[in-house]
Order: structure tokens, then C-alpha cells, then sequence
């Protein structure tokens, strides 16, 4: 396995363990370190495995949702675009699992991949017509973009700005969906925007197009992780010291709640007021992003997952057990703090736009305020735990 | 007692020299990044409390500004003339513009206008027409203001060693005026600056940027250095001037709701009228996104963002190549006016940034650098050879972050090379005494300036 026998090689490359004739799966706690290694390399190649069967999910959900996407193509209705809208919440939901791995020198983010797959906020009117601007976007205006194609789509994201994203979920999203000019739900784009509508034949192929593309980047980071995989070759990059990979994840799940969840995804939007300022916009389905990225961090925290065809289960060592052969009441208040605020995220009402433009006194958004503030209390610990693992110290 | 807290007074400021670092150019608000995400990352140190705050000013700062009649509200009113839709276009990762290529309409490269004389206050005087900045796009049903291109020509030199170089200098040329011949017109021509460690540069004490000024040049090292004294229409008096390509902004919210209101067409409590006087084409077909357009908060926000950006780390493989660097840096003066090393502000608002030794390589003055560089348009105090100098730090990483390395105000030079090669004026010596380097040092003191 790639990224287990990586780890197996760094640990005993960094340990330089004595020669023994017995086959020493990891090297011997070093004297002075805080936490174990054999406690550590269980959690690490469990992490390895997670990885690759969480993201082996997104891909097949990816998948089954590109599938409905041609279904629909071939056979535009009511019915395949709602099909391709269900797959897409599905996929999604199972994509969001994996956003755990970001910030932690992973593939997602070596590859500079999650730019083109999870970009947001998306500017509607760069990809299509709006309420506004009926000839704007790559859509409308086919002297300027004369070509709708894998190659092409990806070269234009974030062209001429940041929020014009061409790529990823959002943008499939947005031409799934459409505009959400509806306070009470999601958007309602007709199936005849892909049929008779003006350039619907370029909508169409837009809509296929992108879905492709975020269906093979998707399997390119995935893949990164197949344990079949491991030639030596590109894995080389996880060949770091096993007290940096540790931090590396433990850094990457303190930014993933912390200054994504926390800030970015609840605070800025209540902050901002406006119905719009949520991560998945036009399917009104924020909710369902901010419990999957719970769900993967739990995973990766507590070394359990189960695939969606419960065929994979994992249940191993975690982030959590390395910390705790640190200190285990440090560990336990760890635990507590991100059950707290998983539970709170877990009620947080839905649609999440109708708790963004709600009174500060009311329920929901008290209940956002708990979630933010439990958020912060586990990021805190986090951080107590990095240092008291001494892994604080920063590689200059 | 009171020995005890000397003690402790001595061994605090020994503990900030200790902790002074020259790879930490932010001090503790330096953040480790050298991807294309490099310039947008919050200080290191910052509260999470203020994170809401960053991320608000964040999406503000990426988010396209639609025109008023659309539905989507709050983020609405661009134009009806502009130059761009949102900040980041110009700023792009927080980064640095760039001239535009053949036949395109510049992102991250504008303008500036003016008639002769003082306006306002002091600073330049609007043209009656087109006020002090050319809108390259128009909202539809309204003409842009004019169309921009630059032609290059081509300035050959060779350096003592015999190695030849060829500069480009920018002709800009202004046509298909929409609104009638401008008449007698002070053009110049400005490319976007990247936006990372403007609070730190905003926590730099008055006092410590005067002291380094030398208007009369009584120290006869042939450098002045004056500090621009500009209106500042948030503070409501005459201020020093820290920001912008001639100094001529004295704070952050200035200099922001400036590029809000001249740049995208969005009007704020400093700046309530549109930058033009078009006032038929606005209140008939383009009605306005709400007065003002953005809102104070918004505003501030997008300011509180633009302050903790932090500056990234310096890049040195290690600590002899910083040292020769430096010291090629020192001998030909370069430090004269990219003045290594500050101290920020210990009562600064923000906490974060308050009391950090920081190494933007500028003293934040203005300097005569010659006729090359002149584009003859004074502003405020500043003359038409002047110019500020600019900070240094994360300059290396402006084509990872941008993907290219055009420099100085007009984005004219295409290398770090080039851009020491356009210095004239004051640095006429510093410019002499790294073309006299041997090919090697040249070298050596580029990659020093790559690597801050």
C-alpha cells in the first residue's frame, strides 16, 4: 500500500532501528517522544485505508450521478433532470466526507485539483444567463468561447476573477438547478433550458462536460490513493517524517473545522445576510455539506468508516489514539468537544439559507452560534494536543 | 521589585531581537505558504474570533459585482462604467496585475487621468468629463470611456561586462474617446499591486517613516526621500501618504473605497457620487444599487481582510546565501531606499499585528527615479519623477501566484532584472553599482530579491 508502506519506510528511514533478524513492523518509540509509534503507525496506515475507500465512494456516486447525467442527455425530461439532481446530492454528500483531507498535504491539495473540483462562490452569469443578463456566460456566447470541451472548461476557471469558476461541483450544480431566486427553496431551472432554449445544445454539452471533468479529477486523486496503485514513483511525496504527516492531518483537521467550517462556511454567512452566501447555493443543500465534512473528520479522528455498500468496514486506530498515548484526558476532552459540536451542526435546521436571514434570537441561529463556538473549543485543543506531542515546532 | 522588571523589560526585548528573523518577513504574522495560495492566507497569529470577519471580507473581495437592476442583493450597483467587476480580477490570488496583452481589456491594469493644476485638496484635478481614471467597460447600453492599448518599444543597453539587455518601454495609447475629445490631458498608466501585508505596513508609526526622510539630502548620499502629505477623506485632514504607486492614499479604507468607487463603479459613505459626471446616463437607464452601494460595514470588512493578509516566508536555501545576498544588497545601496527592517506599532488595532519586527524592504518614501520612469502627473506632494518605493516582500512569488513577473507601475518590466534596470534618478548609483557586479553577483543579488 502506498501510502502504509511509505509510512513503514519513513519510520524505520528515521528511526534507523538496530538490525534484528525478526521483522519489526515499526520502529520502537524513540526516547523523549511524547506519543507511541506503534499506537502511531497503526493510525496512520488506517488513515491510508480510509482514504482510499472514501474516496473509492465519491467516485462511484460521482459516477452514478455522470451516468444520469447522459441519461438525461440522451432522454432530456422532468424525470432524468430530477434522477440527476438526486445523484447529485447523493455524490455530493459523499464527496463532502473527503473534504477531511484537505489542508493536510494530501493529494487533493497537492494535485491542485481542489480548485477545479469544489470551487466557490460561483458567479452564475460567467457560466450562463442569469435573471439579469440573458446572453451572459460561456453558455451565450459562442464567438468568444467557441469551444465547450474537457480540455478548454478547466483552462477558464478562475479566469479574470476568482468567483468565475467554470469547474467542479458548484458550477455542475448551478446548471443543474440554476439560479436560486427562490427564498423558500432551490433553484428551478426548466429541463427545456437543455432542449429548446436558447444555445441548449451548449448548455447541454456544458452541463456533460463538466461532469466528465469532475468525474475524471475526482478519480485522479482517488487513484493516489489505491493501494494497487504503489509504484514508488509519485508516492514519493508522502515520503516525509512520520511526526510531519501527523501534523500535517492533525493541522489539516483543525483548518477544515476551524477556518472552514467554523468561519468561512457559518460565520461569514451569517455575517453577511445574504441567502446566497452558502456553499451549495442553488440546490439548497448546505446542510448536508457541513454534516459530511463532520462525518469525514470523524472518521479520520476516530479511525472507523463504513463504505456505503457496507462491503469496506474500517474500524482501527485514529487521530484521537495517537494523541491519546500522549495524554488521555486531553484526548477525552478532544472527543467531547468534537461530539458537542458535531451534535450541534447535526441541528442546525434546514434549509440553512433560511437560518442565515433569520433573526439573531431565533433558534436556528443560536443554534449556528453553539456549533461556531464548539467548533473553536475543539480547534483550541487540538492545538494543545499538537504541542503537547511537541509537534508544534515548525520546519524551517 | 523594580529590579526584578527591568529585568524582565531586558529580557522581553532581547527575546523580540532573538525572535527577529529575516526569513519571517511578517514577524509572528508570517505564514508559511508558497503556492499559489501564497498572498491569501489570514496572519498566522490572528484571533480566531476576527476569522468571520476575514472571510466576510474575503468573498467580498472575490465576488463579482453585478449591475443594479439585478435580483441578487447587496452585491449590486457596478458601474455604469467601470474597469472591473470585482477586486480580485485585478488583484488576482491577492496578487499583482499585469498590462494587457494585444487587443484585450486589461485586468489588473488601468489609467489614471488628470487635467493640469491642483484639484481638491491638493491632490490632481479630475477632468470634467472623464474624472481621474479611464473606464474600459461600460455597462450595456453605455459607451466605455475609451479604448487602451500599449505599444512597446524596444531600449537596448549592455551591461560593463559586455552582456546586452533590451528594456521595453510602454507608449500607452487612449482612442475612440466615448464622451468627446478629452483636450490637454496628464496620463499614467498603474498596474494592480499585490495586496498581502498592507496592515503591517499600516501599523508602521508615522514617526518612524519621517525619520527616514531626507528631503534636502543633508546626508549627501544623493538620496532625498519625502513622504507624500495627501487629503484623506476618512480622516478628514491632510495625512502621510503610505499606499499606492506615488503615495497617494493615507489609509487603507481610502485607498479601498477609492478602487471601489473609480475601478468597479460601486459608491460608499466616503465616496457617494460615481466617478464621472455622466449623471444623465446614471439616474435614466442605470439606477443606482442602493446609495451607497456598499455599505460601511462590507467596506470595512473588505479593509479588516486587506490588513491581515499576511506576508508569506522568505524562500532562502539557507543562511550564507541570505548573508551574501544581503550583503551584494548592501553594497549597492539598494537598502538606501528598500529599508529592510521595521517595527510595527505596539498599540496598533489590531493585536495581531501590534509591536512585530517586520521586513518589507521600503522606507514607504518618495523618490525622483529619473526621466525613464516619469509619467510627469504629480500627486499631492509627489512630483511627476517621483515615485514610492515599493515593498519587496513576496516579489519571488508573483509567477506562482500570478503567473507573471511584470513589475513597476506601468507593469513594464518583465523580470526583477529589468526593473533595477529602469532605475534612474536616486538610484542612478544603485543601478551603476549592480550593473558593475560581476555576471555571477548579478545573479546572486536577483535570487536574493526572488527569495524575500
Amino acid at each position: 500500500m502506498r501510502f502504509r508502506n511509505i509510512c513503514a519506510i519513513a519510520l524505520i528511514v528515521a528511526f534507523i532501528s538496530p538490525a534484528q533478524s525478526d521483522f519489526e513492523p515499526f520502529p520502537p518509540t524513540p526516547e523523549g517522544q511524547i506519543y507511541s509509534n506503534e499506537v502511531a503507525f497503526q493510525a496512520l496506515s488506517n488513515y491510508t485505508d480510509i482514504a482510499w475507500a472514501m474516496y473509492a465512494d465519491a467516485v462511484r456516486d460521482v459516477v452514478r450521478f455522470n451516468m444520469a447525467v447522459y441519461h438525461f442527455r440522451k432522454d432530456p425530461g422532468p424525470e432524468t433532470l430530477q434522477n440527476a439532481k438526486d445523484l447529485w446530492i447523493e455524490a455530493r454528500k459523499t464527496y463532502g466526507k473527503t473534504e477531511c483531507f484537505r489542508f493536510s498535504e494530501t493529494p487533493i491539495d497537492e494535485l491542485g485539483l481542489e480548485i477545479l473540483i469544489n470551487a466557490w462562490p460561483v458567479d452564475e452569469s460567467y457560466i450562463d444567463y442569469t435573471r439579469d443578463d440573458p446572453d451572459s456566460g460561456i453558455i451565450n456566447q459562442p464567438d468568444r468561447y467557441p469551444k465547450i470541451n474537457s480540455v478548454y472548461l478547466p483552462k477558464l476557471n478562475e479566469q479574470g476573477g476568482e468567483a468565475n469558476v467554470s469547474t467542479g461541483w458548484h458550477a455542475v450544480e448551478f446548471l443543474l438547478w440554476g439560479q436560486d431566486l427562490n427564498p423558500d427553496g432551490p433553484g428551478n431551472r426548466l429541463w427545456t433550458d437543455f432542449t429548446t432554449a436558447k444555445n441548449a445544445d451548449r448548455r447541454m454539452a456544458y452541463l456533460v462536460t463538466a461532469t466528465e471533468v469532475l468525474r475524471s479529477h475526482l478519480v485522479t486523486v482517488s487513484e493516489e490513493w489505491n493501494p494497487a496503485n504503489y509504484d514508488g514513483g509519485s508516492g514519493e511525496f508522502f515520503i516525509r517524517r512520520p511526526s510531519r504527516i501527523i501534523r500535517s492531518i492533525m493541522t489539516g483537521i483543525a483548518s477544515m473545522a476551524g477556518r472552514e467550517i467554523a468561519s468561512e462556511r457559518l460565520a461569514a454567512a451569517i455575517r453577511s445576510g445574504s441567502q446566497e452566501d452558502e456553499h451549495s447555493c442553488f440546490s439548497d443543500t448546505t446542510h448536508n455539506d457541513l454534516v459530511a465534512n463532520m462525518e469525514g473528520l470523524e472518521s479520520i479522528l476516530f479511525g472507523k468508516f463504513t463504505s456505503k455498500s457496507v462491503k469496506v468496514v474500517i474500524d482501527g486506530k485514529g487521530v484521537i489514539d495517537i494523541i491519546a498515548s500522549a495524554d488521555k484526558e486531553l484526548a477525552g476532552r478532544v472527543e467531547t468537544q468534537f461530539r458537542s459540536a458535531m451534535m450541534h451542526i447535526e441541528a442546525i435546521p434546514k434549509p440553512f439559507d433560511q437560518v442565515i436571514v433569520a433573526p439573531t434570537d431565533s433558534k436556528g441561529r443560536r443554534t449556528i452560534d453553539k456549533a461556531i463556538s464548539s467548533l473553536w473549543e475543539f480547534v483550541y485543543s487540538m492545538s494543545d494536543a499538537e504541542e503537547i506531542m511537541e509537534l508544534n515546532t515548525r520546519a524551517r | 521589585m523594580i529590579g526584578k522588571s527591568v529585568v524582565w523589560s531586558v529580557l522581553a526585548s532581547t527575546l523580540v531581537i532573538a525572535l527577529a528573523d529575516y526569513r519571517l518577513p511578517g514577524g509572528e504574522t508570517t505564514v508559511f505558504d508558497a503556492s499559489r495560495e501564497a498572498f491569501t492566507q489570514p496572519a498566522d497569529n490572528l484571533d480566531p474570533k476576527d476569522f468571520a470577519r476575514f472571510f466576510s471580507g474575503d468573498t467580498l473581495f472575490n465576488t463579482n459585482w453585478v449591475s443594479a437592476s439585478s435580483v441578487v442583493d447587496g452585491r449590486d450597483g457596478l458601474g455604469p462604467l467601470f474597469n472591473t467587476r470585482s477586486c480580485s480580477s485585478c488583484h488576482f490570488k491577492d496578487g499583482r496585475g499585469e498590462p494587457p496583452s494585444l487587443g484585450r481589456i486589461s485586468d489588473g491594469f488601468l489609467v489614471r487621468l488628470s487635467l493640469p493644476g491642483k484639484g481638491l485638496e491638493g491632490g490632481p484635478k479630475p477632468h470634467p468629463i472623464y474624472g481621474n481614471q479611464i473606464s474600459v467597460r461600460a455597462l450595456p447600453k453605455a459607451k466605455p470611456e475609451a479604448r487602451v492599448s500599449i505599444e512597446y518599444e524596444h531600449v537596448n543597453g549592455s551591461y560593463p561586462d559586455g552582456t546586452s539587455y533590451s528594456l521595453l518601454k510602454p507608449i500607452i495609447k487612449i482612442e475612440n474617446w466615448g464622451y468627446g475629445e478629452p483636450g490637454n490631458l496628464l496620463e499614467s498608466a498603474r498596474v494592480a499591486s499585490a495586496v498581502c501585508g498592507l496592515g503591517l505596513l499600516d501599523a508602521i508609526a508615522d514617526e518612524s517613516i519621517l525619520a527616514l526622510a531626507d528631503p534636502e539630502d543633508r546626508d549627501n548620499d544623493g538620496i532625498s526621500g519625502r513622504a507624500n502629505r495627501v487629503w484623506s477623506p476618512s480622516k478628514q485632514t491632510h495625512s502621510i501618504g503610505k499606499y499606492g504607486w506615488k503615495a497617494n492614499k493615507a489609509t487603507l479604507l481610502d485607498q479601498a473605497a477609492g478602487a471601489f468607487q473609480g475601478d468597479i463603479g460601486i459608491t460608499s459613505p466616503l465616496f457617494p457620487e460615481e466617478n464621472h459626471s455622466l449623471q444623465k446616463l446614471d439616474s435614466v437607464l442605470y439606477p443606482s444599487g442602493g446609495n451607497p452601494e456598499i455599505e460601511n460595514r462590507d467596506l470595512e470588512d473588505v479593509v479588516f481582510y486587506l490588513k491581515t493578509l499576511a506576508p508569506p516566508s522568505s524562500r532562502f536555501t539557507n543562511q550564507e546565501s541570505y548573508q551574501s545576498g544581503k550583503e551584494l544588497f548592501e553594497i549597492a545601496r539598494c537598502s538606501s531606499c528598500h529599508t529592510p527592517r521595521f517595527q510595527t506599532r505596539e498599540d496598533y488595532s489590531i493585536q495581531a499585528l501590534a509591536g512585530q519586527l517586520i521586513y518589507p524592504y521600503t522606507d514607504l518614501l518618495l523618490h525622483d527615479m529619473g526621466e525613464g520612469l516619469a509619467d510627469n502627473r504629480p500627486d499631492f506632494e509627489a512630483n511627476g519623477r517621483e515615485w514610492r518605493t515599493p515593498p519587496l516582500w513576496g516579489i519571488g512569488l508573483i509567477p506562482i501566484v500570478n503567473r507573471h513577473s511584470r513589475l513597476l507601475h506601468d507593469g513594464r518590466a518583465r523580470n526583477i532584472e529589468e526593473a533595477i534596470l529602469w532605475h534612474g534618478g536616486e538610484a542612478v548609483s544603485s543601478k551603476r553599482a549592480f550593473m558593475k557586479l560581476a555576471r555571477e553577483q548579478r545573479r546572486e543579488l536577483l535570487k536574493f530579491v526572488r527569495s524575500l
